[in-house]
């Protein structure tokens, strides 16, 4: 009996041991390659804003939003994203549609107004995220040349659940969807984009 | 920042003009892009598995507490789960390593390493104390447990195969996709994350998700008071790496360390069927810490009931058994909240299909009125309050789900303590009809069964160590 | 593993069958087969991705209007002869193409891939040089000096491409956004997009006066950020107000002279989209060419705002944002496409009333 207790005594202790080395050598070669956490952003240079992005979120309203750059914005009164520029004009020259199907893409006017003549004013667009579904119909409206391309979708990360793997991107056509280091973490040359094949 | 990383190139650069003048005062708004989750915060993370999982080998090993344990896992459940969204988790990060191993441009976090070694490293000193209190799958179904049957030995040795299946598609859809040819026959499936994709558990804790995966959620919890812990036992690709390495454990659940009376009541207590030969299997065993619960022995020698239900079952037995109020209230907690959350259930599925009949025809609505919006601008004046109409629906259904889901899980909670702690023995039922009543009544008492006392030969004194099923 | 003899023994048949590895395989063998049934669903739904849209025109509203039939009943008919640069001439352009001017005798002048490179009037290259990056805009005066804007300063070079001075243009906390500069007798105007105005300036680059901020309706309205100019023999300005659609007359001290246009998607003479016409140059004989975004064309217009010809969106890259323009002595205008990186020059061939019909003059390097 004490025989049989040394050996599998010893066995066990070696396949500890194994066990031991295993994980630890694996992790030793992981832990090399590592860096921050990954999160995932929309590239807006592939993005086509196809509409995917507003139904393939785990989440039953898209944590994907646009977002206006108001440095690249053009502050148009015209703005091709907020009116339907297809469609007929009213008696003043405003066209009677609107892009965004939510009617997220909310404007002011700003500077030094003008009452009587809308032509005269800038207008700062913002849009309103809880409306906001992600579908991209302004983004696709407001690329170069008909605007300045300043709209675009963005994962917002308030919102995002950080999945491990994103859904979006394995919908995503045009591979749009890139998995990038946290900031605040040195980036490091290799990050795949889409591991989709 | 990542978005403004991305954001600049020289494509863009006739539009990185100075801005201009606007006149009157107009400063450019800051936009708000929210950071993701803090750095200092992932690692929290970390230290709560380490922690969950040196009090889980604490309480499993040392203070012998199944009290100890459920309250672990409670906390499990609540953070893990629905804090953090079942996300990260060991079980995905298996697909995390391989596709590392196989693509060294995967980008790899810190925290899934240690996620996914640590618990192995921890299965090779303490046996599965990951799987007792920390897992927030397991924990979940641990905690639903409520009249668990034995699986047939033979059937749960069938179906534990199952885990390595699912352990190498996963690992074979990680690291590499499908890619079959024969002949005309071919299918070309890219990578995917199939554990994460198929959790059952991931939509109870981000009270979201596809309809399909939510019904396969419930069945598993629904299953789960009835069998214990399926997906652990047969499904969860983890544990079946888990077991390989907890038989070589240094320190395991060791049932009455000084003397056995053999008298079977841990194996009747053990919802898993983990207990061969009156000793835990090593592999098998999910340190839940039932058997202690249960041990006469276990009195003796701590000097007092180490589970909470024979402490709970006195004061509560000499406090209320006269009143007949109290004996109502008992009776009628569980009634009350098993019939809140078949209710709840009701609702969100009527909400559902409520939704599924209404969305298409609002849509159909508004795209017929956007179509003449862009002839006639009197039409537009008609669609702008019809686009708020519905945005307001939205957003209704979206609070009707979200107070759906937390009344159905805050009745399951309640329904769950009530049947551990507070439901009446046999004959103490007040107040219910007739017809429930002997249904009622069938339901066994919270005190241990008294079983005949048996003898085995097999088992020595000194506790032969089991690694290997037979 | 630990064998106990005694169980091995006891054991009848069944039971060694039942407990050998045959049970374990049956189960993934139906496992596989449920699988393999799986995936061939598994297909279909991966079919219904979106095919991803080809990038060149991913307006839908600017392919609804760039889909017009021609225009009918126009009084003048233009047609290409001729185009430098591009991609299958001897010197194309590599990288960028900003703008192209008329000098002196005809000569016309292409700024791009960082170089000023000026030909004469049949497309011979004569010289090229060197210019500062950024470089956005230029003009050449009457003395062959060239002038060129970049990153708010005014550089000079004489007609060799030696540099021979330079200022800078803007307030002193605001440098100007130069998008356009046009050089008449001793000033040299300066449009200053940031400002949203036209600075005069002289040689060494003291301020002499401001234009377009007298008019009722305020400063120019630029979302597109770039403002252009030309200024024709008599000192008349023409400006391009984007935002409000119009062309508009400035006279040389500054006091407005009226505008033409409106914005309209279906009437050509009208401008399309957000922020047009972004692009204008004058002819000797008194018409207006103004350069269109979104539906990238040319049009010419007559003083008063009677549309005259369209030179449609065929020849032009649908993505272009501007479209320079130049007119030289005979009529010719010049039109720099900055996608394909092409000057392309066109000719008049037909004008309604007249039997006249103008030979083509095929030329090209």
């Amino acid at each position: 009996m004490s025989e049989q207790s040394t050996r599998r005594q010893f066995i066990d202790r070696s396949c500890r041991i194994l066990g031991f080395a295993a994980i630890g050598g694996t992790a030793g070669l992981l832990t090399h390659r590592a860096s921050g956490d990954a999160v995932y952003q929309v590239d807006p240079f592939k993005c086509t804003a196809c509409d995917l992005c507003r139904t393939s979120c785990v989440l039953s309203h898209s944590a994907v939003k646009a977002v206006n750059d108001f440095d690249k914005c053009g502050y148009c009164m015209l703005c091709p994203a907020y009116f339907d520029v297809t469609s007929r004009p009213d008696e003043k020259g405003i066209p009677a549609g609107k892009v965004c199907p939510q009617d997220a893409l909310k404007r002011r006017v700003v500077g030094k107004v003008d009452e009587e003549d809308p032509n005269n004013n800038y207008y700062e667009y913002i849009i309103d995220e809880t409306r906001c579904d992600g579908c991209g119909k302004c983004v696709k409206a407001c690329k170069p040349p008909a605007g300045n391309g300043s709209l675009r979708l963005e994962i917002r990360y308030a919102r995002c659940l950080e999945c491990n793997e994103c859904s979006i991107q394995i919908a995503c056509p045009d591979r749009a969807i890139v998995r990038l280091s946290t900031p605040g973490m040195a980036p490091k040359e290799h990050v795949v984009e889409s591991k989709n094949v | 920042m990542i978005v403004a990383a991305l954001a600049t190139s020289v494509l863009f650069a006739q539009y990185q003009k100075a801005p201009p003048d606007f006149g009157g005062s107009y400063s450019f708004p800051t936009p708000a892009h929210p950071e993701p989750r803090a750095y200092w915060i992932r690692m929290v993370d970390i230290g709560m598995l380490i922690g969950g999982m040196a009090l889980a080998a604490w309480f499993i090993l040392k203070r012998r507490s199944r009290n100890g344990v459920m309250m672990l896992s409670i906390g499990a459940v609540a953070y893990f789960g629905f804090y953090r969204k079942g996300c990260i988790c060991p079980i995905g990060a298996i697909q995390n390593v391989t596709l590392s191993l196989v693509d060294s441009r995967y980008l790899m976090s810190y925290g899934v390493i240690a996620f996914f070694f640590l618990p192995l490293a921890t299965a090779l000193l303490f046996g599965r104390v990951f799987c007792g209190g920390v897992c927030p799958l397991g924990a979940l179904q641990d905690l639903v447990v409520l009249r668990p049957r034995k699986v047939p030995e033979k059937l749960d040795q069938a179906l534990s195969w199952l885990r390595y299946v699912y352990l190498g598609l996963a690992v074979l859809f990680a690291g590499w996709g499908l890619h079959l040819k024969f002949g005309s026959f071919q299918i070309q499936m890219g990578r995917r994350f199939l554990i994460c994709e198929w959790d059952p558990f991931i939509s109870i804790f981000r009270i979201t998700g596809a309809f399909h995966m939510l019904v396969i959620g419930a069945i598993f919890i629904l299953g789960g008071m009835f069998i214990g812990r399926p997906y652990c036992r047969w499904l969860c690709p983890y544990g079946g790496l888990l077991s390989i390495l907890s038989r070589f454990s240094w320190k395991n659940v060791r049932i009455t360390p000084d003397k056995e009376l053999d008298c079977g009541l841990c194996a009747d207590a053990c919802p898993y069927g983990a207990i061969h030969d009156l000793r835990a299997d090593r592999a098998s065993c999910l340190a839940c810490a039932r058997c202690y619960e249960y041990c006469p022995r276990e009195l003796k020698l701590h000097g007092g009931p180490s589970g909470s239900d024979s402490v709970v079952q006195v004061k509560w037995r000499n406090a209320m058994k006269n009143g007949r109020w109290q004996s109502i209230v008992r009776s009628w907690t569980g009634i009350t909240a098993a019939i809140a959350v078949a209710l709840a259930s009701v609702w969100l599925i009527s909400v559902y299909i409520h939704a599924r009949y209404v969305t298409p025809r609002d849509k159909a609505v508004i795209d017929s009125l956007k179509k003449k919006a862009t002839q006639d601008v009197e039409v537009q004046k008609v669609l702008q309050p019809e686009t708020d109409r519905q945005h307001l629906v939205l957003a209704a259904r979206r609070g009707q789900y979200n107070v759906g889901s937390l009344s159905l899980l805050i009745a399951l909670a309640i329904f769950l303590a009530w049947y551990k702690w507070f439901r009446p023995d046999r004959g103490d039922w007040t107040g219910v009809p007739p017809w429930l009543l002997q249904h009622l009544e069938k339901i066994p008492d919270r005190s241990a069964k008294a079983v005949p006392v048996v003898k085995s030969k097999k088992v020595g004194k000194k506790h032969p160590v089991r690694r290997f099923r037979r | 593993m630990e064998p106990n003899d005694k169980e091995t023994t006891q054991l009848s048949l069944t039971d060694r069958f039942r407990r050998s590895w045959f049970p374990p395989a049956a189960v993934v063998g139906a496992l596989g087969a449920f699988v393999a049934a799986a995936l061939r669903v598994r297909p279909a739904v991966k079919a219904s991705a979106r095919p991803a849209e080809s990038a060149a025109t991913p307006n839908p509203a600017a392919q609804a209007a760039g889909s017009a039939p021609p225009v009918q009943g126009l009084v003048r008919t233009y047609a290409q002869s001729g185009a430098l640069g591009g991609a299958t001439s001897a010197h194309p352009f590599r990288r960028s193409l900003a703008g192209v001017a008329v000098g002196p005798n005809d000569m016309i002048y292409a700024l791009g891939d960082d170089e000023m490179r000026v030909f004469d009037s049949t497309g011979n290259p004569i010289r090229t040089w060197r210019v500062p990056e950024k470089a956005e805009c230029f003009s050449v005066g009457p003395d062959q000096h060239v002038y060129v804007g970049a990153a708010g300063r005014v550089e000079i070079f004489e007609a060799t491409g030696s540099h021979v001075g330079g200022f800078a243009a803007g307030e002193k906390n605001r440098p100007a956004g130069i998008t356009a500069i046009k050089v008449f007798q001793k000033d040299i105007l300066v449009a200053d997009a940031a400002a949203r105005i036209i600075r005069r300036y002289d040689a060494n680059g003291k301020q002499l006066g401001i234009i377009g901020n007298k008019s009722k309706a305020g400063s120019f309205i630029l979302p597109n950020k770039s403002l252009d100019i030309d200024i024709d023999t008599k000192g008349v300005i023409r400006a391009t107000d984007t935002g409000r659609h119009q062309v508009t007359s400035w006279a040389i001290d500054g006091s407005p002279l009226g505008s033409f246009g409106k914005f309209g998607m279906s009437d050509p003479a009208d401008f399309v989209g957000c922020c047009n016409p972004v692009n204008l140059a004058l002819a000797p004989d008194g018409t207006i060419v103004t350069g269109e975004k979104m539906v990238a064309r040319i049009k010419v217009y007559q003083a008063d705002g009677k549309l005259l010809a369209v030179i449609g969106p065929e020849h032009f890259d649908p993505n272009c944002i501007h479209i320079y323009i130049a007119v030289d002595s005979k009529g010719r205008i010049l039109a720099a496409d900055p996608e394909r990186r092409e000057v392309k020059i066109f000719s008049l061939v037909a004008k309604a009333g007249t039997a006249e019909r103008k030979t083509e003059e095929p030329e090209s390097t």
